[in-house]
Parts: C-alpha cells; structure tokens; sequence
C-alpha cells in the first residue's frame, strides 16, 4: 500500500465532512448572483469587504428582488446549527503504570489514606465547590442548543445536614459568533443567574445523609441506603461522582470511595488526562449499556492524593435521538473546591 | 452573459461542493457559508488567474488563506475557551465500541500532530488530493510535499504507537504499525 492509500485508509473515518450538510441551493444561487454583480475588475484594486458585510448584502440583495418582482422569496437566515454544542472531549495520554485498574486504584486508596486529615477550626462548615454540565439539562423543546453552559455549584453543609445549595450558570461558550447571534435571538442569556436553596437540618441532600462510612462495604449499602440494588456496577461510579460533588470526603473516606471503585466488575484503566481545571489526574471508566445508549462513564484521580478531581459521561456508539454527533461528552464534573469554611450569611 | 460570467458559474457549481466541504472539515458549520462566499469571491476577482484545467488545488488554497485571516481574528477567543470549549460539529460515526476505540485512538494521534501535518494528511485523506494537487495547494513543489507526507505519515504512525497501547487496549480493529500495511 502506498503512502497516499494508506492514509486515506487510516484517516478516512474522521473526515468531519462525510455527512457534513451541503449549502442549500437557495442560498447558493443567492451567493453567485451577489458576486456576479460584484464590478471584478474593480475588486482586484480594493480589501474584499468585511465578512458580515457580504452576508449583510446577500440579505438585501433579496430583499431588492422581493420589492423588484413582486415574488415571494425567504430571506437567508442562519440555519440551526445541525447539532447541540457539547464540551470538548478530554485526551487521555498512556497510563501512568501497567497495572489493572483495580490494582492501581487499590494503590491510589493507600495513598488516599494516607493524608493528613485537615484540621477543621471550630464553628466551621463544609464548603464545595464545582463546574457541572449535562446534556439532558441542556436540550429542551427539540431544539438544538448552540452553546454549552457550565453550572457552578457551590454549597456549604451543617454536621446536622443543614445547609445551602447555590447553582449558578456560567456564561455560555460557543461554538462561534453566528451561534452567539443565534443564542440571543432565542432568547438564551449570556450573562449568568443564580438560583439559592437553604436547607433546615436533615434535608440537605437526601440522597447522602449522616456520616460518610470509611469502610468500602460499608459505603456500598450506605450509598443505595434506601434504594434498591443496583442493576450494574455502573451505578456505584455515578454515585460517587454525585457523592463528591456535595459531600466534603476525609482521607479516609476517599480511600473507601477509591476501593470501592476498585471492586467494580468491568472497570478499566483509561489513562493519565489533563482535567477541565488543567490538573494532572489518572482516569479510570467503565464502558456499558446500562442506562440505554453505550456510554463510557469516567473517574479522575489525582494520584499524588487520592482526591476525586472529575467525572465524565460520553456516548460512545450511538446517540439515539440525542441531537449530537459521536463520540460526545454527555455530562462532566469537576470537582474544585473540598473544605471548611465559615457557614453563609 | 457574459464570458467571465459564464466561465465563473461554471467554476462555481462545479467546485462549490468540494469548496464547501473544505471549509466545513476546518471551521464550525454556522461559518461555512460565509467563508465559502469569501473564497469565490476572491475567485471572481481574481478569474484570471484561475488555472483552467484544474482549478480546484488553486481555489483550496485560497480557502487555505481566508481561514488562516478568520484564525488569526479568532485566536484570542480560542485561547480562552481551550480547555471546556464546544467542539465543531464531527461527525466520527462508527457502528460497534471496538470501531470508537480504534477511532478515538486515530483521533487523539492526529490531535497531537503539528498544524503543518495535519493539513497535508487531509489534503490527501479527505480532499483526496494527488501529491502533486495537494503540492499546489500549498505552494510547493511535488518533491517537498513528497518529503513532508512521508514525515507526516511517520509521526502520525509514531502517535498512534503511543495511543495505540494505552489503558491495555487490545481492539483488533485499533490501527497498529503492523495492520497498516504499506
């Protein structure tokens, strides 16, 4: 095989434009006529005219034929996009050691235990922080949504279950300006909000009440206290991901969260990633079809620590009537901030 | 109509496809049109020096350049949104797990790959260029462009001998130094 073939071979599946949708023909004819009636000559002599300008001139270029001719004709407009924006997919790099990933995060449950545990100066709460995404939150009416907009959740918790949850959307990222312009014209903020809830004791949470066992067994039964068992080991990774985004963990309940990861059938090692905060963690998932679409749901670990740094879900295979392409980032985590601090006002 | 006007239709329906679908592998999908419009535009102007058989190498590097414009404008706001950024539109559609690893891990090599390689492996692998068309795209010669497919194609096997055995992945369908042939 010859270079050329070979890699056109290898290559040829990522081709971004194999089912890219073709420009529409109306808006075709509308961009040759408008430069059709551009004075060429002239041209060459002058800076071609600014980007918007030229979209801005097509629309009145028709509006001109409209009032001209008497026939009806649809002005351009920017199509929706073709799918929903997502989160870049994080790159994972070659794994730190050769070891299974139960191994490895056996080892990363020893270190975890290892940590000193902080001190926790009197009258203080437990204090969270984190970056949230999900699909699910993000796609409402069948419309296609062209940014993404990450959640800041930041909470604080009482020993007694008391607290506050304050989730906040940050500004929208986009794919480019014209989804920007699109954005607005639906309606969709770009500034943030903020939405606060206070909780009286015993109601923060429900889901995680009380202590937090540092035993690996132990935290099994309490993590689905109330529920019924599991249909697939999946289910314990969500739950610790959920569990780090509202609950401050001790060394020693890191390291049971990071043993209980290690006992899950099917769980792999998927390499060393530089996380959505830019810090170096190791990354361990489990890839199933559980919940319905083929999915690789993901841990990331700081290995110099043991603490839980992210999570993330992404559609591997297909996108059932999702309107995204594939592979694709379906919900993310990053977990930023874990400790004590002095409760709210 | 006129001759110009005649000869640039043509070049227009016969080439606004392949035009558009080069645009659309390297900027987002809202902005194809716009950037497709500016490079038959600068066609139009410059409808002499559009080589008559084979006009389409000539047109791809005016797109090359117009992007390179749109890039340069863009970059500031590139660096802010690098890390939770939305991807382009991709479209990397596989029918079995096994087929995403092996894509992911192909996807991840190219990633890594400077911006001069990258572009002269989809010159060749997805605007399926002859050496020599994908040469004049980018203004060299046919040897040099020779020379620089041969060290692309090297350090994109070289990538993907890195991503190939990460995290104990043993997909038969993952690309590997001794399934590519060659």
């Amino acid at each position: 095989m010859n270079a050329v073939d070979e890699v056109r071979q290898v290559l040829g599946g990522l081709d971004p434009a194999r089912a890219a949708p073709p420009c529409d023909d109306s808006r075709r004819g509308q961009v040759l006529a408008l430069i059709l009636s551009d004075d060429r000559r002239a041209g060459t002599a002058r800076r071609m005219m600014p980007r918007r300008r030229l979209v801005l001139a097509a629309v009145s270029a028709v509006v001109v034929a409209v009032a001209g001719g008497g026939v009806a004709v649809e002005l351009y407009r920017q199509p929706e996009p073709a799918y929903a924006a997502t989160p870049v997919m994080l790159t994972y790099g070659p794994p730190a050691t050769t070891e299974a990933a139960s191994t490895r995060l056996r080892r990363l449950a020893a270190v975890a235990a290892q940590q000193p545990v902080p001190p926790r100066p009197a009258g203080t709460v437990e204090h969270l922080e984190s970056t949230n995404w999900f699909l699910n939150s993000s796609i409402s009416g069948g419309r296609t949504v062209s940014g993404v907009v990450p959640q800041q959740w930041r909470s604080w918790r009482t020993d007694d279950d008391a607290g506050r949850m304050v989730k906040k959307d940050l500004p929208p990222i986009f794919r480019s300006d014209a989804d920007r312009r699109q954005w607005k014209k639906w309606g969709g903020r770009v500034g943030s909000s903020e939405e606060m809830h206070d909780y009286a004791a015993g109601e923060f949470y429900s889901g995680f009440r009380g202590a937090v066992p540092t035993d690996a067994a132990a935290l099994r039964g309490w993590l689905r206290a109330g529920g019924s068992a599991p249909q697939a080991p999946v289910q314990y990774l969500e739950d610790a991901a959920q569990l780090a985004g509202v609950r401050l963990l001790s060394p020693a309940q890191r390291a049971a969260v990071l043993t209980l990861l290690a006992d899950l059938p099917g769980i792999t090692v998927t390499g060393t990633v530089t996380d959505r905060a830019g810090r170096t963690g190791e990354a361990f998932s489990i890839t199933t079809d559980a919940h319905g679409l083929p999915a690789q749901y993901t841990m990331i670990v700081d290995p110099r620590s043991g603490v839980l740094l992210g999570y993330e879900e992404v559609l591997t295979t297909t996108a059932g009537k999702l309107n995204v392409t594939i592979p694709t980032v379906i919900t993310y985590r990053s977990y930023l901030i874990a400790g004590y601090t002095a409760a709210p006002r | 109509m006129d001759a110009a006007k005649e000869q640039f239709t043509e070049l227009y329906e016969c080439h606004h496809g392949d035009v558009w679908r080069y645009v659309a592998r390297r900027v987002g999908a809202s902005d194809v049109g716009d950037v497709v419009a500016d490079v038959f535009l600068v066609a139009w102007r410059r409808l002499d020096d559009v080589p008559v058989g084979s006009p389409l190498p000539w047109l791809y590097g005016v797109a090359r350049l117009v992007l390179a414009n749109e890039a340069r404008g863009r970059r500031r706001w590139q660096e802010l949104t690098l890390r939770v950024a939305a991807e382009p539109d991709r479209t990397v559609q596989v029918d079995h797990a096994d087929g995403v690893v092996s894509q992911r891990d192909v996807a991840v090599a190219f990633d890594r790959l400077s911006t001069g390689d990258q572009e002269i492996l989809r010159l060749v692998a997805w605007e399926r260029l002859a050496p020599t068309e994908a040469a004049a795209v980018l203004g060299q010669s046919r040897a040099t462009f020779a020379m620089r497919l041969m060290r692309a194609r090297h350090r994109l096997r070289r990538q993907l001998g890195v991503t190939g055995v990460r995290a104990g992945r043993t997909s038969s369908t993952a690309p590997s130094m001794s399934n590519w042939g060659g």
